[in-house]
């Protein structure tokens, strides 16, 4: 699942107090328990998280199984230079921002547009099993979905190519076809995501004042008017966070999702960076290679997100972490 | 439905939306339903490929070969077990991060936090987290499910549900001699039944779906969980190979031999089948608990 990520102002911590040592020492004896509380989760994050940072090195290196990590050769920048030299690189770079461009110009106003719709609906039964049934969705893993899409989308038992074949059409073979996968990518993301995307509007739309619409019914505007006037500009702020937000994660456009759903086929349009990650290292077993384009990718991820934060700041309203 | 200031413009408006709300639901339904559909039809049934909304006549061929599989009913065995012991592993070791990190008196609070905080915007990556996992001798074992389980999301969600706790109950229960752990077990705790419901959900549901981890560091396939047997069934066409399996062990005399055949699930009912057995336990669930997962969206992203 994509997470936004907000940071507060990027300080260096303050481990050592303004006081010095000695009430360092204080503040760790008073707050021993507390300390003692985080050992082991703290060692769990240390080992799992920061612990693989240690193998990042062999980006750098010809990494050798019976050498290991340590005994490794350096080869300094040749992953890079093979990787920025790569004919393929154009493409996987390329299939990585325009996937996550088009489900942002796709996928990002759907989610709106059914919050707008959900408001509108009286409160009761249907209301809460709509909105019930469009979260489903969210809650399957991409293999499950894949395995559905797969089944609907098929040229021989799918309903959409029945629908098709009864308009006078021939199947299209969805999955295998370059001309239509990324519809498929594109589609489906939407289907998993647009209910529970709805919810963070929904909950924004909630919040607007009541006697605005009232004031605006007596003037005599419709519902549309009042839509377009009242409900959408009280959103925006969290629209607009939601957007650049969304933005810092243009570097992943949705493994899980691609790499059950594509084929070799399909590369063309739909290798990503990190599909490319997994097969160079995992298929092709190319460890330092694969670390290299991986480290590239993270980096440039960290710039992204780091970047999108604090304009997010600098826009100010809320759905931040701080 | 309508409101009285409604005039005949937004009266079409509100039939449009209500309309629309409806093939939204079947948008969302459907394919789904159709597997369901699926899964318990006859062989007959399944390969005229019409489109149909019940099943009938109902067929459990489906069904009864996914239960007889010896290797399924092993893999909804380790997905429970892992769903129960790395939800409840998951629980605790971030209920232990997070209050520390949410009481004022947190020895080197700033640090730990930045370091929680940095795991979401960078990590090690694919190759170097394979051989970490190697080093510590996890590959293939089951730990290796469970004890990365401690997220950032999860510790931020809990830290900030913890804060929002009145700090005059902790101070009153610090005045009547409680340590930090007496306000952890006795007030905070207690008082913290939706964070620790809608993290426990979350990670559940993470544990059920989770495939990728199982793909890439288990390689013995009576430790495989029901999502990898599924992607290995639909997306790797493995089942005519476990097809053959099973029915070169049931065979019986001629007559008999036809009776079943006329009962066989095809692969597309068997593959039906596995995909609901996969799925219904979060269904059966979600209805019940949907409003935690709910809230949990609001307390992680909406603050003041």
């Amino acid at each position: 699942m994509e997470h936004p990520v907000v940071v507060s102002q990027a300080t260096v911590p303050r481990v050592i107090p303004k006081r010095g040592f000695a009430s360092m020492w204080r503040e760790i004896k008073q707050g021993k328990y507390l300390l003692l509380m985080m050992l082991v989760p703290m060692g769990l994050v240390l080992v799992f998280n920061y612990g693989p940072m240690y193998g990042l090195q062999i980006a750098f290196k010809d990494y050798r199984i019976l050498d290991g990590i340590w005994a490794s050769p350096w080869v300094g920048f040749k992953h890079f230079q093979r990787f920025f030299t790569s004919p393929v690189t154009l493409r996987v770079l390329r299939n990585t921002i325009e996937i996550s461009m088009l489900r942002l110009i796709c996928g990002f106003p759907i989610p709106i547009v059914l919050a707008l719709m959900i408001n509108e609906m009286k409160d009761g039964v249907y209301k809460r099993v709509s909105q019930s049934i469009s979260y489903l969705p969210h809650f399957l893993s991409w293999v499950v979905i894949a395995a559905i899409f797969f089944f609907v989308l098929s040229p021989s038992n799918g309903i959409v190519n029945k629908i098709i074949e009864a308009l006078g059409g021939t199947p299209i073979y969805f999955m295998n076809d370059p001309k239509w996968f990324r519809v498929v990518l594109i589609g489906s993301s939407i289907w998993q995501s647009a209910g529970w995307g709805s919810i963070l509007y929904l909950a924004a739309l909630s919040s607007v004042d009541p006697s605005l619409h009232e004031a605006a019914m007596v003037d005599g505007a419709s519902r549309l008017q009042r839509i377009w006037y009242i409900n959408v500009p009280s959103i925006l702020p969290v629209i607009t966070i939601s957007l650049i937000l969304n933005m810092g994660g243009i570097m992943n456009a949705g493994f899980d999702q691609i790499f059950n759903m594509y084929s070799s086929r399909v590369y063309e349009v739909s290798d990503i960076i990190d599909t490319y990650v997994y097969r160079a290292g995992l298929v092709s077993m190319e460890y330092g290679f694969s670390t290299a384009v991986g480290l590239f990718k993270s980096l440039v991820g960290l710039i992204m997100v780091l970047t999108v934060n604090s304009i997010a700041r600098r826009v100010g309203g809320g759905g931040t972490l701080w | 439905m309508f409101s009285k200031h409604d005039s005949l413009s937004d009266k079409m408006l509100v039939v449009f939306i209500y309309f629309s709300m409806i093939l939204v639901t079947i948008t969302f339904i459907y394919p789904f339903w159709d597997q369901f559909v699926l899964s318990f039809s006859t062989r007959i049934d399944a390969a005229k490929h019409e489109i149909r909304l019940i099943p009938w006549p109902i067929s459990l061929a489906g069904y009864r070969w996914v239960l007889n599989s010896s290797e399924l009913s092993r893999a909804f065995l380790v997905t429970v077990g892992r769903v129960v012991v790395g939800t409840t592993f998951t629980l605790l070791v971030t209920a232990m991060m997070s209050y520390p990190l949410s009481r004022p008196n947190c020895p080197f609070k700033r640090l730990f936090t930045a370091l929680i905080l940095f795991t979401m915007m960078f990590g090690g990556g694919l190759i170097p987290s394979y051989l970490l996992r190697k080093s510590l001798d996890l590959i293939n074992k089951y730990m290796v499910m469970i004890l990365p389980g401690i997220g950032a999301w999860n510790v931020i969600i809990m830290r900030n549900f913890f804060m929002s706790i009145p700090e005059e109950i902790q101070e009153s229960a610090k005045l009547d001699g409680a340590t930090d752990m007496g306000v952890f077990w006795r007030i905070i705790l207690p008082l913290s039944k939706p964070v620790l419901a809608t993290i426990a959900l979350w990670s559940a549901v993470g544990h059920w779906n989770a495939y990728f981890d199982v793909l890439i560091y288990i390689t013995d396939r009576a430790k495989y969980t029901l999502q990898i047997i599924l992607r290995r069934v639909l997306l790797e066409s493995e089942l005519e190979a476990m097809n053959m399996a099973q029915l070169a062990s049931g065979q019986g005399g001629s007559a008999e031999a036809l009776n079943q055949a006329r009962n066989l699930p095809t692969s597309e009912t068997v593959k039906a089948a596995l995909l609901m057995v996969t799925t219904v336990p979060i269904l059966l669930v979600y209805p019940f608990v949907q409003r935690y997962f709910v809230k949990g969206i609001m307390l992680g992203s909406i603050k003041g």
